[in-house]
């Protein structure tokens, strides 16, 4: 489904990323564990479209999103999440989820989708809640479900466990395996691969800019 | 009255560095500047005495610091702060002086202008160079919480720096009086020339005493193209 | 019903107006005007600008119309739209070159450059020069028709612009004022947001401008003040950036200045000096103490 070839990335001369080759099936979960300062987020923004690769391609179902800008990448179904959750702090929970929502549907109609994936999640109590009054397990919570209300073919989750307590941790743990058996595809990535184990099917490790496939 | 190439470069790099210094250490733009020129042309008029317009821009800028310290939280709030500052006072010199415009036509203090620039870009570059100073400086310059955290006075940094440039603007507005017709918004056309300077220098993106030699480097290319308008 | 209740509002003030006298005719129509540049700055402020060069905006177009008006009515009159477009095109660049911060800065360098250097525009007509600090002469239009154009504009702008931010679209206003990032990262069209918020902005200020122009028949380079530019600024802070009480600020900034300027020429300006210099602090307490007061009511 997801494909990316030969990609490569460098800042101010430093090679971040060297010749990456990565491919997702339908309804596959990839996991990406590293070092801090290997690249995983920016090979996550590299085909979210926030970040320009300096060479290679990145090709969805046939189409190629290389040179699309990030809301044409969204619309393709490719939509990323923040490690450090960026919420929309002016609105509640569900109108953040909403937002997404409301390129395709009217306002009303988007506030009730976002309803019924609050209530798919049992998360109907955080829904008036101002997203800069939330926790931070529950702001990990809302990005995830805010890259999740664009209904993708692929969501890429960066470092999603990142900073959280166990009991937050094992909370967004199980939202992600609901996602999984809906078939959600999703490259997941981490510096501890031991908490991402039961997710992902496949891993990569990410060194020194080169991703290796583990057998 | 029209002002040669070199009062022009002297003057608006004096304010491109007081910008930049502001900008800089204390993090914000301060938009009072123009205020303070004026202030100092309107002190040259009525009260000529130079130590006068120092410890009056020292002032200034002291009680403009406590209002930022006190108040506000971010780069923006502060700057439309010191600009309420700075049209507070030039609303002041309009209802005490309410003519149009001065001339001062019986002495002279312009040539000062040449020494004051001179110390003023010394002083800078000493300040910069010092060992334990400059690196004070550049360490608040590049992150200021983590200055903050490694022990140095940031709070006492950006008083200096807001009182000093104050009173630094407000002496230049006294000696350039005599020159220029004065009003109350003499300092505008100064102050954006000044901005655009510092604007213009903060694009190369270098640090510490290089920025500031760029700032000068740069009025005076600036002030050769566009002196006339600005 | 909060918008028939809103609107019910306006039109009482402004009937008051009618019925008070010809003075308070006049001065409803200086309120519909400075509320339309107020609803403007508000927009942009949504998607996260902050303008304080909204003088631009609001005496750029009337300006260059004027100076057209000195050759032929044509040239007045297609001059008008053009400016307003390139006018907003210019803040949509100053939004795409810089940040939230440097956009308060290019925005209000950029309207104090027009104050500087209008007053050195001068122009030539049938062998006088025109211009200058003194400005150029425009169509004028009794008080009375400003009075009833501003009503009618005054409303059709507030329904509409209330329409859009609370529709879809403002939703995703709202997103890329909070954070532009996060919203492409969601989908959302950033460049397309800010560019038809900044247009539609840019026609509002645009109109209010012309309105102002054609009232006293006159436009010279104080309509491009720090004043002008400030003035939205402080009817926002003080209405806690609500749009109808922004409206209301407005109306009441405009009596205010009415009142301080006749004890003192100038004092408004040291309230709004006043305003600038507290504002981090009177913005927190308009907003908190009126969200209190509202739900006591």
């Amino acid at each position: 489904m997801l494909k990316v070839k030969n990609l490569s990335k460098s800042f101010n001369g430093l090679m971040i990323l060297k010749n990456i080759n990565l491919e997702v099936k339908v309804g596959e979960v990839i996991g990406i564990y590293g070092p801090n300062g290997s690249g995983k987020s920016t090979l996550l923004k590299c085909i979210a479209g926030l970040e320009k690769p300096d060479c290679g391609k990145i090709i969805l179902m046939e189409r190629n999103l290389t040179d699309l800008k990030p809301w044409e990448v969204v619309d393709a179904g490719v939509v990323y999440a923040f490690q450090i959750p960026r919420p929309f702090r002016s609105m509640s929970f569900l109108e953040n989820v909403a937002t997404p929502l409301m390129k395709s549907y009217n306002r009303d109609k988007a506030l009730k989708l976002a309803w019924d994936i609050l209530s798919k999640f049992e998360l109907e109590d955080l829904a008036n809640r101002k997203a800069e009054k939330l926790s931070q397990g529950e702001t990990k919570l809302l990005e995830i479900l805010r890259a999740y209300a664009t209904n993708p073919h692929i969501m890429l989750l960066d470092e999603p466990f990142a900073s959280l307590d166990m009991e937050n941790a094992l909370r967004l743990k199980s939202k992600l395996k609901m996602m999984k058996e809906e078939g959600q595809s999703m490259i997941i990535t981490t510096h501890r691969k031991k908490i991402i184990s039961d997710l992902a099917e496949r891993f990569y490790k990410l060194e020194g800019g080169v991703l290796i496939a583990e057998s | 009255m029209a002002l040669s190439f070199l009062y022009n470069f002297f003057v608006i790099s004096v304010m491109a560095l007081m910008i930049s210094l502001n900008f800089r250490l204390s993090k914000f733009l301060n938009l009072s500047l123009a205020g303070f020129f004026a202030a100092g042309s309107y002190i040259a008029y009525f009260y000529p005495n130079l130590i006068a317009a120092l410890i009056l821009g020292g002032l200034f800028g002291f009680g403009l610091s406590l209002i930022i310290m006190k108040y506000c939280e971010s780069v923006i709030e502060a700057t439309i702060s010191s600009l309420g500052f700075g049209l507070l006072i030039e609303r002041i010199l309009y209802f005490i002086h309410e003519s149009s415009y001065y001339y001062i036509l019986n002495y002279d203090l312009s040539w000062l202008s040449i020494p004051a620039t001179l110390t003023v870009f010394a002083v800078i570059l000493f300040l910069y160079l010092t060992k334990n100073i400059g690196l004070k400086l550049k360490f608040v310059e590049s992150d200021i919480e983590l200055a903050e955290i490694y022990g140095v006075d940031t709070t006492k940094i950006k008083y200096m720096v807001i009182i000093l440039t104050s009173a630094t603007v407000t002496c230049f507005g006294f000696i350039y009086a005599s020159l220029l017709a004065i009003t109350p918004t003499i300092g505008f056309g100064y102050l954006i020339s000044g901005i655009i300077v510092s604007a213009f220098a903060a694009q190369l993106k270098l640090n510490g005493i290089y920025h500031y030699v760029s700032v000068i480097a740069l009025s005076f290319v600036l002030t050769r193209i566009f002196g006339v308008i600005l | 019903m909060k918008r028939i209740a809103e609107i019910s509002v306006i039109l009482l003030v402004a009937l008051t107006s009618y019925f008070a006298g010809s003075f308070y005719r006049w001065l409803f129509g200086i309120m519909a005007i400075y509320a339309i540049i107020t609803i403007s700055w508000n927009l942009m402020k949504t998607i996260g600008r902050l303008s304080m060069g909204h003088a631009l905006l609001f005496g750029l177009p009337a300006y260059i119309s004027a100076m057209g008006y000195q050759y032929s009515v044509e040239a007045s009159i297609y001059l008008f739209p053009i400016t307003i477009i390139l006018s907003g095109i210019l803040f949509f660049v100053f939004s795409k070159i810089t940040g939230k911060t440097a956009f308060v800065f290019l925005t209000f360098i950029a309207s104090i450059m027009l104050w500087i250097l209008t007053p050195k525009i001068v122009i030539e007509k049938d062998g006088i020069l025109v211009g200058g600090e003194v400005g150029f002469n425009f169509f004028n239009v009794h008080f009375h028709g400003i009075f009833i154009l501003s009503v009618i504009s005054l409303i059709v702008i507030y329904l509409f612009t209330a329409e859009i931010t609370s529709s879809r679209f403002g939703y995703f206003m709202k997103a890329v004022g909070d954070d532009e990032t996060a919203s492409k990262a969601v989908g959302i069209n950033v460049d397309r947001v800010k560019l038809i918020t900044i247009m539609y902005s840019s026609v509002l200020a645009g109109f209010a401008g012309l309105l102002y122009a054609l009232d006293f028949g006159h436009i010279s380079y104080e309509v491009f003040s720090v004043e002008t530019s400030i003035f939205p600024f402080v009817a926002s802070l003080l209405s806690g950036g609500n749009l109808f009480l922004s409206v209301l600020s407005s109306f009441f900034l405009v009596l205010l200045k009415r009142s301080l300027n006749s004890v003192y020429p100038g004092l408004m300006d040291v309230f709004y000096a006043l305003v600038l210099v507290f504002s981090p602090k009177i913005g927190g307490f308009v907003y908190v103490k009126g969200k209190k007061f509202i739900k006591k009511l």
